[in-house]
């Protein structure tokens, strides 16, 4: 129920804040369908949020203050904006540097990794 | 592009309600998603209905309310990181004042108590609590919960009863004795008996107990912490030496009076030295009888051996300290004060043969130095009786 498609929901679990952080930071101000049409369009349908896994993280993120949120009326319905609040503009730099930095290592992890197992299944 | 009506808004958001999200900004970001999608993706003339139940799954696994479970899931876990910051902080926090206050206690620094006192109430009352509901989050069997639950809770009133007998406050003795007793005797084996079935924690298990058995061991030891019985000894030979003595010389005293001249003056100065002597032993004998709950005749022939309570504090307090009436302190240190101005007259050169009761540790203290203290005044009225007849003589 996280994030689906074209990879494992596993794999991208610990970056639905990171992406929703970072695209508010872009963007501006957007509200919770438009960020899943959002990410689908970036990323040529290979990331889709789904929305059993976005707004969980927006209410946190709307806890946690690193985001704020402005409602606007339409007609019955209540449309909520999110802004990113200076503390996430904070959280979403530490959060790219965490997943470059983790990325790196998991490149030379695996290589390394790899260059054994083969080792291993060739014996 | 497709209108959602209010009709349609009423129908999506009764729905989302009946299908138990309660959250209501959950509700309405779930309202107009949902019409965000109609409105954008529901093919030209679609049946509406239709549409909406073939887009619901999207948003679960099984059922909507997974939503609003993740959303407090979420939300509760923030918290969980924030318990176990607390949990670390107030840990060291504690260890570190507790450490520091028992090496200002041994040194006699000022501030030992007031360090020992925040480090023990923090352990006790903000790590171990958070330990408990820590607990009841992760631990997956309710009876392990429940047993270290409530194993914490004894530890709880262990740590608190022995910051109050560090400090002398009221209640540590019931508070230690009882939360160290049930700990030895019913959380130990009550924690060997449900852990120990786990195969991977078997050794652990054991050890644990063990550790926790000699632990609980020594603190029970510590509980009724008094003097040794060599110091006890020493104290009441000393006490019983005292009596002799003032006892040999009131009989010297009483031969002595036979051979002076001035008979009236020093008949007057005896009388008066007997009738406090007499009145502090009736003092002292009342306040073992009360102590000890025996008769007077008895208290008579008790040394501090013999007694029971000789370092109760109730008796002293309660019989003497703020007492009314001839065996209390404001009735004895009256009649010290009258015999003292009649010390003066008779001895103007000689200021140290007044009873300096301020000197003695009479008021708020135990039994058995109370007792002591009483008998150092009888000596002296002896000594100064003494000195005055042979100065007659």
């Amino acid at each position: 129920m996280y994030i689906c498609l074209m990879y494992s929901s596993e794999l991208i679990k610990g970056t639905l804040k990171t992406i929703v952080l970072k695209l508010l930071k872009e963007q501006g101000k957007m509200y919770g369908y438009e960020i899943t049409q959002r990410v689908k369009e970036l990323t040529n349908d290979k990331i889709q949020i789904t929305e059993g896994a976005l707004y969980p993280t927006l209410h946190l993120l709307e806890k946690n203050g690193e985001v704020e949120t402005e409602t606007e009326f339409i007609g019955k319905r209540v449309r909520k904006y999110y802004t990113i609040t200076k503390q996430g503009r904070i959280t979403v730099d530490l959060k790219v540097n965490e997943f470059v930095d983790f990325m790196n290592t998991m490149k030379f992890l695996l290589d390394v990794e790899l260059k054994v197992s083969n080792v291993q299944s060739n014996r | 592009m497709y209108k959602v009506t209010d009709e349609q808004i009423d129908f999506i958001l009764e729905n989302i309600k009946a299908n138990g999200v309660t959250i209501e900004d959950l509700q309405y970001n779930l309202l107009d998603h949902i019409c965000c999608i109609v409105e954008r993706e529901m093919p030209v003339g679609g049946d509406f209905y239709k549409f909406y139940d073939n887009i619901m799954p999207r948003f679960f696994k099984t059922e909507l309310k997974e939503i609003e479970e993740e959303t407090n899931n979420l939300l509760t876990f923030k918290n969980y990181y924030a318990m176990k910051n607390t949990l670390k902080i107030s840990g060291i926090i504690s260890s570190i004042l507790t450490i520091f206050g028992a090496i200002f206690k041994i040194m006699h620094w000022p501030g030992a108590s007031v360090l020992i006192v925040l480090g023990g109430l923090s352990f006790s009352l903000i790590f171990l609590p958070l330990m408990i509901v820590l607990k009841f989050k992760d631990e997956e069997s309710t009876t392990s919960k429940w047993v270290f639950s409530f194993g914490f809770l004894l530890a709880m009133g262990a740590a608190t009863g022995t910051i109050f007998k560090l400090m002398h406050w009221p209640g540590a003795s019931f508070l230690m004795l009882w939360s160290i007793s049930i700990f030895i005797f019913g959380f130990v084996p009550l924690y060997y008996i449900t852990q120990v079935r786990k195969a991977e924690s078997k050794f652990n298990t054991t050890i644990n107990a063990i550790l926790m058995l000699a632990c609980g061991a020594m603190l029970f030891a510590l509980f009724n912490l008094r003097p040794s019985t060599g110091l006890e000894g020493s104290v009441n030979a000393s006490y019983v030496f005292m009596n002799y003595n003032s006892n040999e010389l009131i009989a010297a005293n009483t031969i002595l009076l036979e051979s002076v001249t001035e008979k009236e003056a020093a008949n007057q100065f005896h009388k008066n030295s007997k009738d406090l002597f007499d009145k502090i032993e009736a003092v002292k004998i009342n306040l073992i009888a009360k102590a000890e709950g025996v008769s007077k005749e008895d208290a008579k022939k008790m040394n501090l051996l013999d007694m029971q309570r000789a370092n109760d504090n109730h008796t002293t307090k309660n019989d003497f300290d703020f007492a009314e009436g001839e065996y209390s302190f404001k009735s004895v240190s009256k009649a010290i004060e009258v015999y003292n101005s009649q010390v003066k007259e008779t001895f103007p050169n000689h200021a140290e043969k007044i009873i300096a009761i301020e000197k003695l540790q009479l008021t708020n203290t135990i039994l058995s130095v109370l007792l002591h203290e009483l008998s150092q005044i009888q000596l002296q009225i002896a000594t100064t009786e003494n000195s005055y007849l042979s100065s007659l003589k």
